[in-house]
């Protein structure tokens, strides 16, 4: 069983810099699991406390059934893959990919075997006798996933392996290495601050901020029900729309104060509500994708100016001011709308498919059984 | 390339750039290069008191020298005092510097003081080292609890010059390891103990190769260095006792300014550079073929 436990786990540096703060989690046996945060949560370092390279502050660390708190790495069973790959510079990609295995003694039979092996499942075999300095950056990248594979590690650390290739390359190491993981069958741990790489790679993903776990999900649950305010703008791009508002009571129902005009909330949303919350200052989050362009002035329709226009080709992102917002909103519509600088264009808010948070906590004000369910997970 | 932008002519010699280098050249000529034309002309005569040379002889000095049981004894006591010199200066930089490789309190503390050697004049040190060694008043034998002449007994001076030539030497060694230790990218050494290396694997296998370039460069300068020490010998043991601590640079020191044989000295200082140029080839052929 290649399952990791955290429970209160803590990492304070220097007395009293906090990088992770108690953080609580069961990692699975043979889940890819990967955590994002924006630059310095302490995934990083939540990883590296796993791997056995940095002490523990406080808390317990489990790999399988044994507390490995003061289990040196070397002891810890497990593989890792480094931001800049760390290999072996004086070896050759051979002697690099084998050295986990020399360092357990292995017989020489069976380390060139599995070498052989882990090269053509990477397609390194042509390069075997080169040192690393000969070798691209995505070649170099294989070269420390190979590294990782040749033996069977309980767990896999991989640390922003794919931050220093080009958007191509990372885009094709993205599904090689999950086919990696179908392949291997065994616990992948994976950090990075990338959203997409995040939803695209993950069984679950764990989003940090600030030294704290905001939510652990799956990509699906993270997207449709953020727990947080900080998840909802963090998953998805372009980024969720936030704006400070009143939640108030009208006489059909629920309605969001947008542009000084109640506008009422979707019936399925308006179920899911806590009546305490009436009256109460809200952030109000709508998605991009949830706009669509309108003729007629309805009740969920707002009239806005087009501030600024992106076109990706298969959509079109239009950037617009509305009252009460952080920043400038954003709506991806159709491309074949002929929108321009300055315009007046009328969008419809899909009412049902809206996020409420507390202006205080942050916290979603809506209920999903799922969401409790998700809580009682880690 | 743009029109308009002036092409820089590379590979043209003007009698400018000459002229730059003439300050250099002078110095060189003047102390290096015509001293030593000097000195192997005069290695092929018989030289009067003032060190003038008097009588063409050829290589007669050299065949008299490679005849001679002293220059022989000299020769030999040479190359001991190298290989121990090495030994002793470049295990204590090492050992200094790897000690000084972790944090711990009280880091820069040790630093300054595995450094300090640097900073020693050969010559006043070997004064300190007279009297510490010394066999009734040194400390070093209160320290032991001994009773050796480390001086004046053959079996140990040569030991006792190499010893304090290798801690003069460990000065600028340690400095040189630590410049190459803390040159070492952190994440091998923790992508390693992930891979299951313990210490000892680590040192093998990242530290030591790590340090090949470093090691190679410290040998070679600590040889030169070795085979050029005076100071210390003039005042420890000037050549004695016996003959056993008589290096090389001492027998010239000897030939040329106690017995005025200046064609002698002269082809001895010909002989050791010929001696440090082969070691030196040597070595860097050797480094060579190890790079490939
Ligand atoms: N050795 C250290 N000493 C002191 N503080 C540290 C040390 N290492 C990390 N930190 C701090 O701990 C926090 C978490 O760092 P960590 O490297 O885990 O971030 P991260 O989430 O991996 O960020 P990134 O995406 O930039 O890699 C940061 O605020 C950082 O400044
Ligand atoms: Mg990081």
């Amino acid at each position: 069983m290649s399952t990791v436990s955290l429970q209160k786990i803590k990492k304070v540096y220097d007395k009293d810099v906090v990088a992770v703060k108690e953080i609580d989690l069961e990692i699975k046996d043979k889940e890819f699991l990967v955590f994002v945060g924006p630059s310095g949560c302490g995934k990083s370092t939540t990883l590296r406390m796993i791997a056995g390279l940095e002490e523990i502050s406080g808390g317990r660390l489990y790999i399988g059934e044994d507390i490995v708190n003061y289990v040196e790495s070397k002891d810890r069973d497990i593989a890792m893959v480094f931001q800049n790959y760390a290999l072996y510079p004086h070896m050759t990609i051979f002697d690099n990919m084998a050295f986990p295995l020399k360092m357990q003694k292995m017989a020489k039979n069976d380390i060139k075997q599995r070498v052989e092996k882990a090269a053509k499942i990477l397609q390194l075999e042509d390069y075997l006798k080169r040192k690393p300095a000969a070798l691209s950056g995505g070649q170099r990248q294989r070269v420390a996933l190979g590294r990782a594979i040749v033996r069977n590690p309980k767990v896999f650390l991989l640390d922003e392996p794919l931050s220093n290739l080009d958007a191509k390359l990372r885009v094709a190491m993205r599904s090689e290495i999950v086919k990696l993981h179908r392949q291997l069958g065994t616990t992948f741990v994976y950090v990075t601050h990338d959203q997409t790489e995040a939803m695209t790679m993950g069984d679950r993903i764990v989003v940090m901020n600030a030294g704290k776990i905001e939510q652990v999900d799956t990509p699906e649950n993270l997207y449709n029900y953020p727990k947080t305010k900080f998840v909802a703008e963090f998953i998805g791009s372009p980024q969720m729309n936030i704006l400070k508002t009143k939640l108030v009571a009208t006489e059909e129902g629920l309605a969001v104060m947008i542009q000084q005009k109640p506008v009422l909330l979707g019936k399925a949303i308006e179920k899911k509500i806590n009546r305490d919350s009436v009256g109460k200052e809200i952030y109000f989050g709508i998605r991009p994708e949830t706009f669509t362009i309108e003729t007629a002035s309805k009740n969920n329709t707002i009239d806005v100016y087009v501030d600024n226009i992106e076109r990706m080709g298969s959509d079109t992102h239009v950037f617009f001011e509305v009252e009460g917002a952080e920043k400038e909103l954003v709506a991806r519509i159709e491309p074949y709308y002929q929108v321009s600088y300055g315009d007046a264009i009328r969008l419809s808010l899909n009412m049902n498919e809206v996020y409420l948070f507390d202006a205080e906590t942050e916290l979603t004000l809506i209920q999903k059984e799922s969401i409790i369910e998700t809580t009682m997970v880690y | 390339m743009a029109s308009n932008t002036p092409r820089i002519k590379k590979n043209k010699f003007t009698i400018e750039s000459y002229m730059y280098l003439i300050p250099a050249f002078l110095v060189f000529g003047l102390f290096t290069f015509w001293p030593f034309i000097r000195t192997i002309y005069r290695s092929l005569f018989l030289t009067d008191n003032r060190g003038l040379e008097a009588v063409f002889v050829g290589f007669k000095n050299y065949m008299d020298l490679f005849t001679s049981s002293s220059f022989q004894n000299s020769l030999w006591v040479t190359g001991q005092y190298v290989v121990l010199v090495l030994l002793f200066g470049i295990t204590f930089g090492f050992a200094t510097a790897m000690l000084c490789n972790s944090k711990f309190p009280g880091l820069r503390w040790f630093s300054t003081i595995y450094a300090m050697p640097m900073a020693i004049a050969s010559s006043g040190i070997a004064l300190v080292f007279n009297i510490m060694l010394n066999q009734n008043i040194g400390i070093l034998n209160q320290l032991l609890g001994t009773d050796v002449a480390w001086l004046a007994d053959p079996k140990w001076a040569l030991l006792s010059v190499a010893f304090l030539t290798g801690w003069l030497n460990s000065g600028i060694n340690f400095l040189y390891f630590s410049a190459g230790l803390s040159n070492i990218d952190q994440s091998l050494y923790e992508s390693a103990s992930v891979d299951g290396a313990d210490g000892w694997n680590k040192f093998k296998y990242i530290t030591m190769p790590s340090l090949k370039a470093i090691i190679f460069f410290v040998v070679v300068v600590n040889i030169i260095n070795a085979f050029q020490s005076f100071g210390q010998i003039k005042i420890l043991t000037k050549g004695g006792p016996g003959e056993s601590t008589n290096v090389i640079v001492y027998d010239i020191y000897r030939n040329a300014f106690e017995n005025f044989r200046f064609g002698l000295a002269s082809a001895e200082s010909v002989i050791l550079f010929v001696i440090i140029g082969i070691l030196t080839v040597f070595m860097f052929k050797f480094q060579g073929k190890r790079e490939k």
